[in-house]
């Protein structure tokens, strides 16, 4: 038998734009996660679980509230499920996209095949891609699930659409941002198991640790700044470095963003707000949810960068 | 014929300072198109050392490989193009079934999709597993993975096939039937670099063969001229009816045979019988010469016979045991 010669007639940027969607570790990945109980079991538990808590919402309003057709009161209730929900896709964020991207690379390693698919004409880039592609789809489907309860709060009324798109934008971006973390700690470990507790490590030194040191560093700046009696007078500039250090915190932290984009959502500009500093001048910032994500996507983008690098170098002993 | 895998100098060093370890010592070797290579070591030798950097998996401290030509420091992409690698693992994908692990292999040496179907079905027919194409892998046994494992490195049409220990672990009949294919791929123009330590294999299939320990090459040939090599002389077992000692006087004279010696080996099946030893100098032909003329002289021969030296001892000839 002669097996006959096959290779790629795709080249260039053809090539790499077709192993974006056609990319055989996503359908892989897809495959697998499907067939796979324990996927199917959380993608079915935490809609389960959902489920239970808004019809105990919903059964707790009506049994609190007389006056059933008042519209306050149904706004009440959509508001309740709406941040619900919310809250709910972003815990499902935070809890589940470590560990997905964690085992991404790392489990390959494990199971010994990581060298099989470097030894093949796989680009690094190809193989990350398909690897966040995969991880991040499927937590994405998970929150995408929950999606019933945001339109029965829609239903129910008092949630506008800006606050629709800008909490669950905050929420996709969470999850791209995390997955891509943990892939590249995945990209570094040997074991999923390390790379698991080292991107939660991360996660919480990123998100909580890391904007509370700045955060409170900003307030000793502004402190510091806005006590009059002592000379020098304050400092426009330490000012807006102290603000835009409190920004910055308040951008590595999801639900921070959360509750600051709520104060800035309804206003005339969703994408700005500003801030009149002693000086009087007027500062613009991006929106609480425009700058979280655009910093995340930032940092998304870097670490899938670093990442791509990791599993093109080839080991040096 | 054209060199396929070549290495120079080639040396990796694990870790720095003290700690340090010399995993593999100036490499040197050849491999031609068309060949079947053993590469022989005891655990520890350097050999899955010497694949990875072969393999582009590893970067080597000094030295330079080439593999059809395109060196592994410089060009890895176009090396991954003509081989094929077939680790001393079976990595599992355990929840795909036969099929659809070659499909993502396939898909990961982005053959076309509408190609793969004849392409697969081809290799699984190569391999006898057309059958089993619907199995889960992580249910087949360890003889059946090898092969699908082989079947996967063919995928791509390779130019040759890099193979770490890929009869290790197996059962006698699977050993054999990856001898088989082996000696089938081969045949299709394929050439094959393997290490093993399963020295009965090298001698059935192998054209070529290397032998290394503690990552130093200590030799390198045919296993016939290793086997030169190691007993330059031809040893000949004599057994003769008779009195040992008109025997030896006998055998004392006849020309070409030297260090004429009672052989210990193994029993005699009778007490009537003396078996002797004696290393000879000349061709076949001699070889039979000196057989007639025996019978001539009227030595009652009853056996007579070649002993050749095995792989099994040149290897133990030629090795000391030392491990880096």
């Amino acid at each position: 038998m002669k097996v006959p010669a096959r290779v790629s007639r795709l080249r260039g940027l053809p090539q790499q734009a077709a192993s974006l969607f056609w990319n055989p570790i996503i359908r892989r990945e897809v495959r697998s996660r499907l067939r796979s109980k324990r996927q199917r079991t959380l993608l079915v538990g935490a809609t389960a679980l959902n489920a239970v808590i808004v019809l105990t919402i919903l059964s707790n309003a009506y049994n609190r509230f007389s006056f059933r057709a008042d519209i306050t009161y149904q706004h009440s209730i959509g508001n309740t499920i709406f941040y619900f929900a919310i809250a709910a896709q972003s815990i499902l964020a935070v809890g589940l996209s470590p560990a997905a991207g964690a085992s991404a690379i790392a489990a390959e390693r494990e199971r010994q095949t990581y060298d099989l698919l470097r030894t093949t004409t796989l680009s690094a880039r190809a193989l990350v891609w398909g690897k966040f592609v995969s991880s991040a789809g499927f937590i994405l489907l998970v929150i995408l699930a929950q999606t019933p309860y945001l339109a029965l709060a829609v239903l129910f009324g008092g949630v506008t659409t800006s606050e629709l798109l800008a909490y669950s934008i905050i929420n996709v971006v969470s999850v791209l941002t995390y997955t891509s973390l943990a892939l590249l700690i995945s990209a570094f470990s040997r074991r999923s198991s390390s790379a698991t507790v080292g991107a939660y490590a991360m996660l919480i030194v990123g998100t909580f640790i890391l904007p509370a040191t700045i955060g409170m560093a900003a307030n000793i700046i502004l402190a510091r700044n806005y006590t009059y009696n002592t000379p020098p007078p304050p400092s426009p500039r330490l000012e807006i470095l102290g603000q835009g250090m409190e920004y910055f915190a308040l951008l590595l932290n999801a639900p921070a963003s959360m509750i600051a984009t709520a104060d800035y959502i309804q206003s005339a500009y969703p994408f700005l707000f500003n801030h009149n500093t002693i000086g009087g001048r007027t500062i613009y910032y991006p929106a609480p949810w425009l700058g979280f994500s655009l910093l995340n996507l930032a940092f998304t983008a870097f670490f899938l960068w670093w990442s791509i690098r990791r599993v093109r170098r080839r080991e040096t002993g | 014929m054209s060199i396929i895998l070549q290495t120079r100098a080639l040396s990796k060093r694990y870790g720095k300072g003290k700690r340090s370890r010399l995993a593999l010592d100036r490499l040197s070797l050849e491999v031609h198109e068309g060949d079947i290579f053993g590469f022989v070591g005891p655990n520890g030798a350097g050999k899955t050392t010497a694949i990875r950097i072969l393999t582009t998996l590893l970067m080597p401290t000094s030295g330079e490989a080439w593999v059809c030509g395109y060196p592994v420091r410089e060009q890895p992409h176009a090396i991954r193009r003509v081989i094929g690698y077939m680790p001393d693992f079976f990595g599992v994908y355990g929840e795909l079934q036969v099929l659809e692990y070659l499909d993502f292999f396939a898909g990961c040496y982005h053959i076309p999709p509408r190609e793969r179907p004849a392409l697969i079905n081809d290799l699984l027919e190569l391999v006898d597993m057309g059958h089993r194409r619907h199995d889960y892998v992580e249910r087949l046994s360890r003889g059946l993975k090898q092969r699908l494992s082989l079947a996967r490195t063919l995928l791509h049409d390779p130019q040759v096939l890099i193979l770490d220990e890929p009869a290790s672990g197996l059962d006698p009949r699977a050993r054999v039937e990856i001898r088989d294919l082996l000696r089938e791929l081969a045949g299709m123009g394929k050439t094959i670099f393997f290490s093993t330590h399963i020295l009965s294999d090298v001698a059935e299939v192998c054209s070529r063969v290397a032998i290394l320990e503690a990552g130093k090459l200590v030799a390198e040939g045919t296993v016939a001229g290793l086997q030169h090599q190691i007993q330059p002389a031809r040893r000949i077992t004599i057994e003769v009816l008779g009195a040992p000692q008109e025997a030896e006087r006998l055998l004392g004279t006849l020309p070409g045979l030297s260090q004429v010696q009672p052989c210990p080996k193994n029993p005699l099946p009778s007490p009537n019988r003396s078996r002797w030893q004696a290393g000879f100098q000349g061709s076949d032909a001699d070889l039979a010469a000196l057989l007639s003329e025996m019978v001539s002289a009227g030595l009652p021969v009853v056996h007579f016979s070649e002993e050749k030296v095995d792989l099994e001892e040149v290897f133990m000839r030629l090795t000391q045991g030392i491990v880096s």
